[in-house]
């Protein structure tokens, strides 16, 4: 079967400095990756790294404020809007150069200060923000729900949740992410839910649960959710987990799961 | 490893109900389970466990209301009478074949009556029920049903299974716990088992979509069976599944996980 996996070079390889993940990637086998973040390092140097190793930058995130002091994602403060179209522009710049056609919005944790409706418009206003930078370009604007055992009070936890807000922003270049190891923790009915939402959906993401490991370690059954998608999905697969040992190692998922 | 038994209802549908004993039996199981033996002597149906030296796991009560042919007998303020009277039989053949558990059946919400009133009229009727059961040391089963295949149903995830469970505060009222119907509803399986173990008095099983065997669909029953064994999960497991071929060919997966 035909899939088109991304390393997700935030959680693979990383026995391996940042920059020296590509090589790693493309070594295996993969052609696409994607990442959370490239603004530490020179988009030239990444761009580099894409055209030695022949790689497609898949996707990567808007800023999504300070992620290691626990924010996770600013998109619903109605505080932090200048913020957020700051980093539009940012990553609207990387995306240029890197040639990435897919920028994810993680939304943020609610805080508490604001109402949920001030919540949801800041947001929806935001994206639209987003997607006309993004529009001209080819881009699609991504919308991440979480899980709220890994990322308590993350504000957009649900499939329908997200598409809610997708279908408020109502603008062709704003898609759900669909990422599954969230999804399963939190809603289940993986395969139903990727049916009825099939068009809004932009981007897909995996792991087992419970663990975030390599598919095939957990309860899902990737073997068949790969069959599935592959005769009802042409886009990528990012693969978004925490290998078990090595990441070398733990990748014969791959042939296993897909024969 | 997990004791599995055969859903009579579910499996075994080219024979007569009657004779779905003998197939099982034939096919490995040493447990069953049925939903309705109500058609069938209790007689018959013994005869049948001994000969094939079956364990008849759990039934359920009847359900139905025939009133308005719907599953909500558990739920009808009006008709508490009624279910006294199903509880009888339910009871009458549960403790006759020897039964470790009774299904006993929530059902889709009648209209006419506010949510509190059927929530009270069922926690009313559930308490009665797991004292009644608890004198012939058998369980009695709350199970929560997914919405997509029963969109009215009254209890539909593990979360308010157990929240009935406290309300009803029996120690001999435990959640049926069917991961086809979780998996619809809120999927994370394995945490939700281990944590809820010690409230699960039965467990049931299909794949999801399509509510076929195990294999066929999103659920890795590998891992699901591995997770039980570890957590020393004691109780049975019915297959209550749809067979997507006949029901031999499609009994497989159990070698294959």
């Amino acid at each position: 079967m035909v899939i088109n996996f991304a390393a997700n070079l935030s959680m693979l390889y990383t026995e391996k400095d940042f920059m020296k993940r590509f090589k790693s990637a493309s070594e295996f086998g993969f052609k696409g990756v994607e990442y959370l973040f490239p603004y530490d390092f020179k988009k030239e140097d990444i761009k580099n790294e894409l055209v030695n190793n022949s790689l497609e930058q898949i996707l990567f995130d808007f800023p999504a404020g300070d992620f290691a002091g626990g924010d996770r994602g600013i998109a619903i403060f109605p505080d932090r809007k200048s913020e957020f179209q700051e980093g539009v522009h940012q990553a609207v710049e990387y995306a240029d150069i890197l040639g990435c056609k897919r920028l994810t919005v993680l939304v943020g944790i609610d805080n508490g200060k604001f109402t949920t409706n001030e919540l949801n418009e800041t947001l929806i206003e935001n994206l639209i923000y987003a997607s006309e930078q993004t529009k001209d370009k080819g881009i699609n604007v991504l919308v991440e729900a979480l899980n709220l055992i890994d990322a308590p009070n993350y504000f957009v936890s649900s499939t329908n949740h997200c598409k809610q807000i997708v279908d408020s922003v109502n603008k062709d270049n704003v898609k759900i992410q669909f990422d599954m190891y969230h999804m399963q923790i939190m809603e289940g009915d993986l395969i139903r839910t990727f049916q009825n939402n099939k068009s809004q959906i932009g981007h897909i993401q995996i792991a087992d649960n419970p663990g975030r490991n390599e598919p095939g370690t957990g309860e899902i059954n990737y073997k068949n959710i790969f069959s599935f998608l592959s005769e009802n999905y042409d886009g990528w697969i990012g693969c978004e987990y925490t290998p078990l040992n090595s990441t070398e190692d733990g990748l014969d998922w791959i042939k296993k799961l897909t024969e | 490893m997990v004791k599995l038994e055969a859903n009579l209802q579910f499996m075994f549908n080219e024979y007569d109900l009657i004779d779905r004993y003998e197939q099982a039996a034939k096919a490995g199981f040493k447990g069953v389970e049925l939903q309705a033996p109500y058609s069938l002597e209790i007689d018959q149906i013994n005869e049948k466990l001994e000969k094939y030296n079956l364990k008849h796991v759990i039934i359920n009560l009847p359900v139905m209301d025939p009133d308005t042919n719907l599953a909500n007998i558990a739920l009808r303020p009006d008709r508490k009478d009624l279910f006294l009277e199903r509880l009888d039989l339910g009871l009458r053949y549960a403790s006759s074949l020897g039964c470790l558990g009774i299904n006993t059946g929530i059902g889709t919400k009648p209209e006419g009556f506010d949510d509190e009133e059927i929530y009270q009229t069922l926690i009313h009727n559930q308490k009665i029920a797991s004292e009644k059961l608890s004198e012939k040391n058998i369980m009695a089963l709350i199970e929560p049903i997914n919405i997509v295949d029963q969109p009215a149903f009254f209890i539909n995830t593990s979360t308010q299974g157990i929240e009935l469970l406290e309300k009803l505060n029996h120690k001999n009222a435990y959640l049926l716990y069917d991961v086809y119907h979780m998996q619809i509803m809120e999927g994370d399986l394995v945490r939700t088992i281990s944590k809820l173990i010690n409230k699960i008095g039965h467990i049931q099983i299909a794949d999801n979509p399509g509510r076929n065997e195990p294999g066929t669909g999103e659920i890795n029953y590998s891992k699901i069976f591995q997770i039980l064994d570890e957590i020393e999960y004691e109780g049975w497991v019915g297959c209550e599944y749809k067979p997507s071929k006949n029901t031999l060919d499609s009994i497989s997966w159990i070698n294959n996980i």
